[in-house]
C-alpha cells in the first residue's frame, strides 16, 4: 500500500509538472499580456513599462526558470487583473467549484444507475428503448446549450430560478443538471451495456438455479459486479468533468475557478492561469489516486495482488 | 392411475419433449420427443457431441432455457406434472428439488463474493437463518464436500481456489437444501484430469449418502462409464440408444453408438489398431439431415434411412436397451 502511494505521489509532481510546463509555453504564444493589462489607450512606453514590471521582457528560459520557482513555492505572484495574490482567490474559489461539481456528479449517477439497469431489463420494450435514445441525445448536446436553454426557459421565461450566482439556495439546481447532462446521459449506457453483458453471465444463471428472485440477481449480485468497470470508467470521466464546469461556471456566472479561469484566459492573467491550471491539474490527478484505491477495494481479485 | 403408487421410483420423467427455439430467422427444433427418467439414487448419463441437445433436455427441468424456448410434451417431477405451472410455484420447487452444477465452475461463481458468503446466501434466501447461523451451515456444507480447511476456504474468494475446489463449492451450492435431482451438465469438462475422477467420487458418494437421481451430462465416455447406471446417446436432438451403462458400452447397437466408442483409444491396442474417426461433422440444428440424421455419416445406411425416422425399438437381449436403426449389424 505505501508503495502505490509512493508511486502515486512521484506520479502526481510528474502530471502537475508537465501539464504547468506546457500551460507555460501555451499561454506565451498566445499573445501579450502586457497589451491586455495595459488597455487600447496605452503608450508603447507605458506597455514597456508594464511588460518589465511583470518580468516578461526577460528571456524564456529566465521567465521559466523563475515559473518553476513560483510552482514549487506553491506562490504564482500576484493576479495581474485582481492586483492580489493568485493562488488564494484560486482556493478561495476552490470550494465553490467542488460544490457544483459533487452535485453534478452525485445526480448524474442518482439518474444513471437506476435509467441504466431499467433500459438493460426493458430492452426489448419502448420504454427501455426510450431511454436509450434520451441517452444519446443527452450526449449529443453541449452541456453550455443545454445551460442557455434552461435559463431561456426557467430564468427569462418562467422566473423560477436565479440565471446567475450562487446566493441562493435554489442557483446550484441549473448549472448542476447543465454540467451533469453528459456524463448522466453517457453513464446510462454505460450502466445499460454492462447491465445486458452481465446478466448472460455464469453466476447469473447460478442465482437462477437457486431460485433467487430477479430483485436479489440484479441489485446483489449484477450491481455489484458491474461497480468494478464503471468505476474506473468514473474516474477518466471525473477529469473531463472539470472541463465541464470551467464552462458550465462561465455560463452561469458560478463563483468557482473556472469563472476565474474563463476571465484570466479573456485578460491573459498568467499568474491566476498558472494557479488556476495547477489546482485542476491536483484535483484530477487526487481524483483518480482516490478511484485507483477504491478500486482494489470494489475488486477482490485485485486485492489479492496487492496483499 | 394412482400417481404416488406409480411414481414412487421416479424422481423426473420427461415424454414426448418437444423443444423449439424461436430465433430471428425462423424455428429451430432443439430436442424431437425425448424420453426419460431417473430413479432416486440413480445415475442416468446423457452422452453425445456437442450441440446434439443435452443440455437443452435437461434444461428444460432446471428452468434454464432462454425465454425465447418452447417446450411442449410432458416433464413430471415426483409425479406432478411441471410444465405449463405457475412461474412462481415452478421458482420454488426447482430452488429446492433441483440442484445443478456447471461445467465452468469459475464463470458460474460470482466473482465479487467470497464462497461462503455465496452459499450462506441459499441459507438465508430459502431457510430464513441470520447471517451467522447460514454462515456456519456453509462452512459444514463445504466440509461435507471434502474441501480442507473449509473456515479458511469459506473466506476466499472464487478466484483464489483451484478448480476442482471451485466445483466442489459449485456442488456444495447445488446441493444445499438437499434437492431430489442433482443436474451435473458437463461437471467435469473444464478440470485437469487427475481432479476429475475425485469429483466423479464426490457426485456418487453424495448421490448414495442422499439417495438423489443424478442427471449428467457429458460428451467424454470415460466419464459415462466411470458413473453412469444407464446412458442415453443423443444425437441431432434425438436419443438413439439406451440402456444400462453395461448394455449400451458392452455392446452397442447404433451404429453411432459403435462408431463413438471405437474412437475411442484402448489401452494394449496394437499399433496397427488406429483410432476410427467418425467421417463428417454433427449437424447444426438448422439442416438436419432428413430421414434417420447420422445416414449421412453412417457406413450401414441404406435408401430407407434417408426418408424414413427410424423407430426407438427393443433389443432381442433387453427390453430396456433401446435403439434407432433401420440396418443395425448382425447380432442386434
Amino acid at each position: 500500500m505505501l508503495r502505490v502511494l509512493g508511486s502515486r505521489a512521484l506520479q502526481l509532481i510528474l502530471v502537475v509538472l508537465g501539464i504547468s510546463t506546457l500551460l507555460f509555453f501555451l499561454v506565451r504564444v498566445s499573445g501579450d499580456p502586457a497589451l491586455a493589462v495595459a488597455g487600447s489607450e496605452a503608450t508603447t512606453e507605458d506597455i514597456e513599462i508594464i511588460r518589465e514590471s511583470l518580468g516578461l521582457n526577460r528571456s524564456i528560459f529566465e521567465q521559466y526558470f523563475a515559473f518553476l520557482i513560483k510552482l514549487a513555492t506553491l506562490n504564482f505572484g500576484d493576479s495581474y487583473i485582481y492586483l492580489q495574490p493568485s493562488m488564494p482567490l484560486i482556493l478561495e474559489a476552490l470550494p465553490s467549484t467542488l460544490y457544483l461539481s459533487f452535485v453534478a456528479f452525485a445526480l448524474a449517477m442518482l439518474v444513471a444507475i437506476p435509467a441504466g439497469i431499467f433500459a438493460a431489463v426493458k430492452r426489448r420494450n419502448a420504454s427501455g428503448r426510450f431511454i436509450l435514445s434520451m441517452s444519446m441525445l443527452g450526449q449529443s448536446i453541449p452541456p453550455f446549450i443545454i445551460g442557455i436553454f434552461m435559463i431561456l426557459v426557467f430564468s427569462v421565461w418562467l422566473q423560477w430560478l436565479p440565471s446567475f450566482g450562487n446566493e441562493q439556495p435554489t442557483s446550484i439546481i441549473m448549472p448542476a443538471i447543465a454540467l451533469s447532462a453528459v456524463l448522466m446521459a453517457r453513464h446510462t449506457r454505460l450502466v445499460r451495456a454492462y447491465f445486458i453483458e452481465e446478466m448472460n453471465r455464469g453466476y447469473v444463471r447460478t442465482g437462477k438455479s437457486l431460485g433467487f428472485n430477479n430483485r436479489r440477481i440484479r441489485f446483489k449480485h449484477i450491481l455489484r459486479n458491474i461497480s468494478v468497470p464503471m468505476l474506473s470508467l468514473i474516474g477518466i470521466d471525473l477529469g473531463k468533468f472539470v472541463g465541464g464546469a470551467v464552462i458550465i461556471e462561465a455560463v452561469f456566472a458560478w463563483p468557482g475557478i473556472g469563472s476565474l479561469m474563463v476571465n484570466a484566459v479573456k485578460a491573459r492573467d498568467y499568474p491566476m492561469l498558472e494557479a488556476g491550471v495547477f489546482t485542476v491539474a491536483v484535483m484530477v490527478v487526487l481524483v483518480n489516486l482516490i478511484v485507483d484505491l477504491l478500486y482494489q477495494f470494489v475488486d477482490p481479485r485485485l486485492r489479492a495482488k496487492v496483499n | 392411475m394412482n400417481l404416488a403408487e406409480q411414481k414412487v421410483d421416479t424422481v423426473v420423467s420427461i415424454k414426448n419433449l418437444d423443444v423449439v427455439f424461436n430465433t430471428a430467422s425462423g424455428p429451430l427444433q432443439a430436442i424431437h420427443t425425448t424420453n426419460w427418467s431417473v430413479a432416486p439414487g440413480e445415475t442416468f448419463v446423457i452422452l453425445g457431441e456437442s450441440g446434439a441437445g443435452k443440455s437443452v433436455s435437461v434444461h428444460a427441468v432446471s428452468g434454464l432455457l432462454p425465454s425465447t424456448a418452447r417446450i411442449t410434451g410432458s416433464i413430471e417431477f415426483e409425479g406432478n406434472e411441471i410444465l405449463g405451472a405457475d412461474q412462481e410455484s415452478l421458482r420454488k420447487l426447482r430452488a429446492e428439488k433441483i440442484g445443478v452444477i456447471f461445467q465452468d465452475p469459475l464463470t458460474s461463481l460470482d466473482p465479487c463474493f467470497k464462497v461462503g458468503a455465496q452459499i450462506a446466501e441459499i441459507f438465508q434466501v430459502h431457510r430464513g437463518m441470520s447471517k451467522d447461523e447460514a454462515w456456519n451451515q456453509a462452512v459444514s456444507l463445504l466440509d461435507s464436500v471434502q474441501i480442507p480447511d473449509p473456515e479458511r476456504r469459506a473466506n476466499q474468494f472464487p478466484h483464489q481456489l483451484s478448480g476442482g475446489q471451485r466445483q466442489r463449492v459449485m456442488i456444495a451450492m447445488a446441493i444445499a437444501l438437499e434437492p431430489k435431482l442433482l443436474i451435473a451438465d458437463e461437471p467435469t469438462t473444464a478440470l485437469d484430469a487427475s481432479v476429475q475422477v475425485a469429483v466423479l467420487e464426490l457426485i456418487q458418494r453424495l448421490r448414495d449418502q442422499r439417495d438423489m437421481a443424478v442427471v449428467l451430462i457429458t460428451h467424454n465416455i470415460g466419464v459415462a462409464a466411470a458413473i453412469a447406471d444407464r446412458i442415453a446417446i443423443m444425437y441431432a436432438g434425438r436419443i438413439v440408444e439406451t440402456g444400462t451403462a453395461q448394455e449400451v458400452l458392452r455392446s452397442p447397437k447404433h451404429p453411432y453408438t459403435q462408431a463413438l466408442l471405437s474412437s475411442m483409444p484402448r489401452i494394449g491396442a496394437s499399433k496397427a489398431e488406429l483410432l476410427t474417426t467418425i467421417s463428417g461433422t454433427p449437424p447444426s440444428l438448422a439442416t438436419i439431415p432428413s430421414g434417420c440424421a447420422f445416414h449421412p455419416r453412417c457406413t450401414r445406411a441404406i435408401e430407407k434411412c434417408k426418408t424414413d425416422v427410424p423407430r426407438l425399438e427393443p433389443t432381442k437381449q433387453s427390453v430396456n436397451h433401446i435403439f434407432s436403426c433401420h440396418n443395425p449389424a448382425e447380432g442386434a
